[in-house]
């Protein structure tokens, strides 16, 4: 590791940073007003988040629905969170289910609900992840009726006649939409999951038997025991009176009957061990692209926004980052190097960095991702670097969650179904503001473990091997033990 | 009646949206342009919590030259760089640093001259050198590293990006494209003031900071174009289809990442930014009257400069249809029509919007019929960009699986362009149109991308444009769509692209 990048000289760094917002703050304007960010006596924001309750419809059925109005255009958004996903019921199941769900109601064939999204001009998507479900129709105010109608019929029956699905996706999150493995990160991330989740409820696919099993009946039964109106929460906003939104709301769900939401499911933890592991794929490309991660287990509450305030300084997807200024503005060696915090909800989720760059970029890339893992883990970060975050976090991304009637919806939504309560949304501003530099230590030495991480790089491997050393980086394998893979999803 | 128009009636009455007159886009822009020749819009709506800033400079790829394509995208990466009240932790001590850095590689470009002007280029197909490096050239540049190193010592890297992103700013971008250069942020309306600071800030005093470093951001974003087997396929149509417009160019070749200087880049940043080349675009809960006295704050200390130079690039009449054979074993194999349309500003531009929706849907269907199947892409597409202030073209494209079903998705896309020089069926228009619309109230929807709109059809035209080019689409008719479809698609203003494996040719090719 060079010198350059050692404590001393960061904590210098890092001092300087302050002097300079300190000097800046106190120097006159001149004809050319240059003040400092922080010496210009910005405003605070007087948003404030809209009441959730006031949104939140309950039906008999225990269906709940958060409806806000939305006059920006006139459209209707309609989306519906399912407590149900590929790591419920067997594998096969729910990318079955979600095939049904992309080919409309049972009550007609899949070219006519084409039609019927096309004559709206819509936009449907289906998203299955592991533990939930993600259905979602935008469609023209004009078309509210109809969209309500088929969008109910869809979710409560959806078709799983002249299913042609015969191979699950990869993952179920990737099943939608073509991925280009090769000419993407999506490529090192599959072979990055492959080891995470190997032996893991998370990491099942389906045999040919299983998809088999899936399409007759298997799928079908899923849907019953899981579609269930307690097991969804819908978000519905749109330039329509909130009324004229209920009132549809209830009329399209009010009769859909169904049995007790299932037991929430806590799913088994997952924890690499050490030493760490690497795994390539070949790729002939022009660049390689780098994985660096492990598991991430359930975060409760109280670490959230310790652990929010420490990803955003380390790398969070961003263009100011510790990785990015790293990576990128002081040594030009990468496009992008975040880091992707991704909690699960009932089980655990990962934790990763990710980059990308020409070959003789990737090691030092790989180099220069763990000395800022080590320095995130054994510093704290200055007042500057606390600043900055608690103000993106809380003033930026927290904000923007809440702004528009779609977004609010939405992030209810989430909340109802995850939590059945709006608490923690409630109280993370507070959260946040009152996060110390030590709890950001803290928390990067208890949730992130340099030493047991899963390093994946795909791309021309050779020429990475090959390629001169830039500074004092080491080749992969000193990383841990190298393993090849050919399909990331094998 | 007729079967079409009775299925369109069909259709306008179960769409009672339909039957309000002409739809309302809600676009009340208000404008105010200052002494200075700086243009302000503000898109008002009230009560909102966040308001997007863009501010657009009427510059892009359109004015570079060979040889230094891409430099209109590294001066953006540039000028992220910081100033010197932002980005640096002692001006005072970096400045001398930076003057002497100038005066360095001025002496490196005249002896780079030198040695060039020795030596041609005699190589095509090889990596000849057209340039050699001298000692003398290898000491300036060892200085400038040296420089650099020692001005890192001062460095703040990304500065202008962290306090946006500290007062809550979020959607922190910038993009060139062919006739624009933005820079965005949303912001909370009540700091609406620090987007003004920085970016005056930026317009007027960039430092040309991490120069060689950005220069391999551009060699990676590049890298990361190229690793799509299909971007030099496209390439090839861009210079196939146009013959001399700087809008058909691509992106920059890596021998051009090279060529880039201070020098060459401080030419573009002086002509070309400044403040009756720019307009600053809001929208969200601000108002003109609140932003007027702003922007003056910020802005109106500025002087106007001499008006930059627009390219002088005429794309001449066609006379010829084009025909590419690009080989290549690892895009799939397809077949594609180029047409050249007019610009923006252009009556017949919004009908070829509604006409590329009628054709996409007619080709899938005649490829479908014909058990030809394939992914069917009509755009207008160059590069990036969908739309431009300059003549560009309308794309025919069909991707295939089966090698063997290109000459006859050839003959069934000529025959539907073909068919394009009769009235479509109403029913199908007005489709068109609906989607047309709902894709344009998606757009209004997101602030962001509303306000990209409003500045993009200003530096393609001008923002008036905008209204009644979405108003013109609704009322374009099918006749309107058959007297442009005759107009433009003619064999000799069409470039056909064929993609086929290099393993598997025709007879008649294996011997070419």
């Amino acid at each position: 590791m060079s010198a350059r990048r050692g404590l001393a000289r960061r904590v210098l760094r890092l001092t300087r940073v302050t002097a300079v917002g300190l000097l800046f703050a106190g120097a006159p304007a001149s004809a050319q007003d240059w003040t400092h960010p922080r010496g210009m006596g910005l405003p605070n924001p007087a948003f404030q988040r809209p009441d959730p309750d006031g949104m939140r419809l309950e039906l008999d059925n225990g269906l709940t629905a958060y409806v806000a109005e939305d006059w920006r255009a006139p459209l209707l958004t309609l989306t519906a969170f399912v407590a149900a996903g590929s790591a419920h019921g067997a594998p096969g199941e729910t990318d079955v289910v979600a095939d049904a769900l992309r080919r409309g109601p049972a009550s007609m064939p899949a070219s006519e609900f084409r039609s019927r999204l096309d004559a709206m001009a819509a936009v449907y998507t289906v998203t299955a992840g592991r533990e939930e479900t993600e259905v979602t129709l935008d469609v023209p105010v004009e078309d509210a009726a109809a969209a309500f109608e088929l969008f109910a019929a869809t979710l409560r029956g959806p078709r799983f006649e002249e299913s042609s699905l015969s191979r699950a996706g990869r993952t179920s999150q990737q099943a939608e939409g073509g991925i280009d493995w090769e000419t993407s990160i999506a490529g090192a991330i599959a072979a990055f999951e492959s080891r995470l989740y190997r032996g893991h409820t998370f990491g099942r696919t389906a045999s040919s038997a299983q998809m088999d099993a899936a399409r007759n009946g298997g799928a079908a039964a899923f849907h019953r025991r899981y579609f269930v109106p307690s097991s969804v929460v819908l978000a519905v906003a749109g330039a329509l009176d909130a009324a004229d939104m209920r009132a549809h709301v209830t009329g399209a769900f009010d009769g859909w009957r169904g049995g007790a939401r299932p037991a929430t499911v806590t799913f088994e933890p997952i924890e690499t061990t050490a030493p760490r592991q690497v795994v390539t794929a070949q790729a002939d490309k022009l660049q390689g692209w780098v994985i660096i991660g492990h598991e991430l287990p359930v975060v409760p509450r109280e670490d959230e926004a310790a652990l929010h305030v420490m990803d955003y300084i380390l790398g969070a997807y961003h263009l100011d980052s510790r990785l990015f200024r790293e990576s990128r503005e002081k040594r030009g060696l990468t496009n992008d190097n975040s880091s992707f915090l991704e909690p699960g909800v009932h089980g655990p989720g990962s934790y990763t960095m990710r980059t990308y760059g020409r070959p003789e970029a990737v090691r030092l890339l790989v180099d220069v991702t763990f000395h800022e893992l080590d320095a995130i883990r054994e510093t704290l970060p200055d007042e500057a670097e606390m600043f900055v975050a608690k103000g993106a976090l809380v003033d930026g991304l927290y904000a923007e969650r809440y702004a528009t009637g779609v977004a609010a919806t939405r992030s209810y939504a989430i909340e109802w179904l995850r939590e059945g309560d709006h608490l923690g949304s409630a109280d993370y501003p507070a959260r946040v503001a009152a996060v110390t530099a030590e709890d950001v230590r803290a928390t990067a030495q208890k949730y992130l473990h340099p030493d047991r991480m899963i390093i994946s790089v795909m791309g021309p491997l050779q020429k990475i091997a090959d390629a001169p050393m830039l500074e004092s980086e080491p080749h992969l394998d000193a990383w841990g033990r190298v393993e090849r893979v050919f399909d990331p999803h094998r | 009646m007729t079967v079409g128009a009775l299925a369109a009636a069909l259709y306008l009455l179960s769409s009672p949206g339909l039957l309000q007159s002409q739809p309302a886009y809600d676009l009340p822009i208000r404008e105010h342009v200052f002494d200075n020749g700086l243009r302000l819009l503000v898109l008002e709506r009230p009560g909102d919590p966040r308001v997007v800033a863009r501010i657009f400079t009427d510059m892009g790829a359109i004015h570079e030259v060979p040889g230094l394509l891409g430099a209109a995208h590294f001066q953006e990466h540039i000028m992220f760089k910081g100033t010197p009240s932002l980005g640096t932790s002692d001006w005072e001590a970096e400045r001398p640093i930076r003057d002497r850095m100038w005066e360095v590689e001025e002496e490196l470009i005249e002896e780079r001259n030198r040695a060039r002007n020795e030596i041609r280029q005699r190589g095509v197909m090889d990596d000849y050198r057209h340039v050699k490096a001298t000692p003398r050239m290898v000491e300036l540049l060892t200085e400038l590293e040296d420089l650099e190193r020692q001005a890192a010592a001062y460095r703040e890297s990304g500065a202008m990006k962290r306090w946006y992103q500290a007062f809550g700013g979020t959607g922190l971008s910038a993009t060139t494209e062919q006739e624009y250069m933005k820079f965005d942020i949303t912001l909370p309306v009540e700091r609406v003031d620090l987007f003004l600071r920085i970016e005056a800030d930026r317009m007027t005093n960039t430092v040309f900071r991490e120069f060689e470093q950005e220069r391999m951001i551009l060699v990676e974003q590049r890298f990361g174009d190229l690793n799509n087997a299909s971007t030099p396929y496209y390439e090839q149509m861009n210079a196939m289809a146009g013959v001399v417009h700087p809008v058909f160019w691509p992106e920059g070749y890596s021998t051009d990442f090279y060529e880039y200087t201070r020098t060459s880049q401080r030419a573009l940043y002086k002509e070309y930014f400044v403040v009756n080349n720019t307009t600053l675009v809001f929208v969200g809960g601000v108002s003109l009257e609140d932003m007027i006295p702003r922007v003056e704050q910020y802005f109106g200390w500025m002087e106007r400069a001499p008006e930059p130079t627009r390219t002088p690039a005429v794309e001449p009449p066609p006379a010829a249809e084009r025909r590419l054979i690009y080989r290549n074993d690892q895009i799939e194999p397809r077949v594609e029509f180029r047409y050249q349309i007019p610009a923006v500003g252009h009556p017949d531009r919004p009908v070829i919007d509604v006409l590329s929706e009628v054709a996409a849907g007619v080709l899938s269907e005649r490829l479908g019929s014909e058990g030809i199947g394939g992914i069917v892409n009509v755009n207008t597409r160059v590069v990036h960009t969908s739309r431009f202030g300059v003549p560009a073209t309308i794309n025919f494209e069909v991707v295939l699986s089966d090698e063997g079903q290109i000459n006859a998705a050839e003959a069934v896309m000529e025959q539907v362009i073909l068919d394009l020089k009769s009235p479509p069926e109403p029913g199908r228009v007005a489709r068109a149109q609906k989607t047309l619309r709902t894709a344009w109230h998606r757009t209004a929807r997101n602030a962001g991308a509303l306000a990209f709109e409003i500045g993009h059809f200003q530096t393609m035209d001008r923002w008036q444009t905008l209204p009644e080019f979405l108003d013109a689409r609704d009322r374009t008719t099918p006749d309107d769509i058959a007297r442009v479809a005759a107009l433009y698609f003619v064999p000799d203003n069409r470039s056909v692209g064929v993609a086929r494996s290099r393993t598997s040719r025709p007879v008649s090719e294996q011997d070419r």
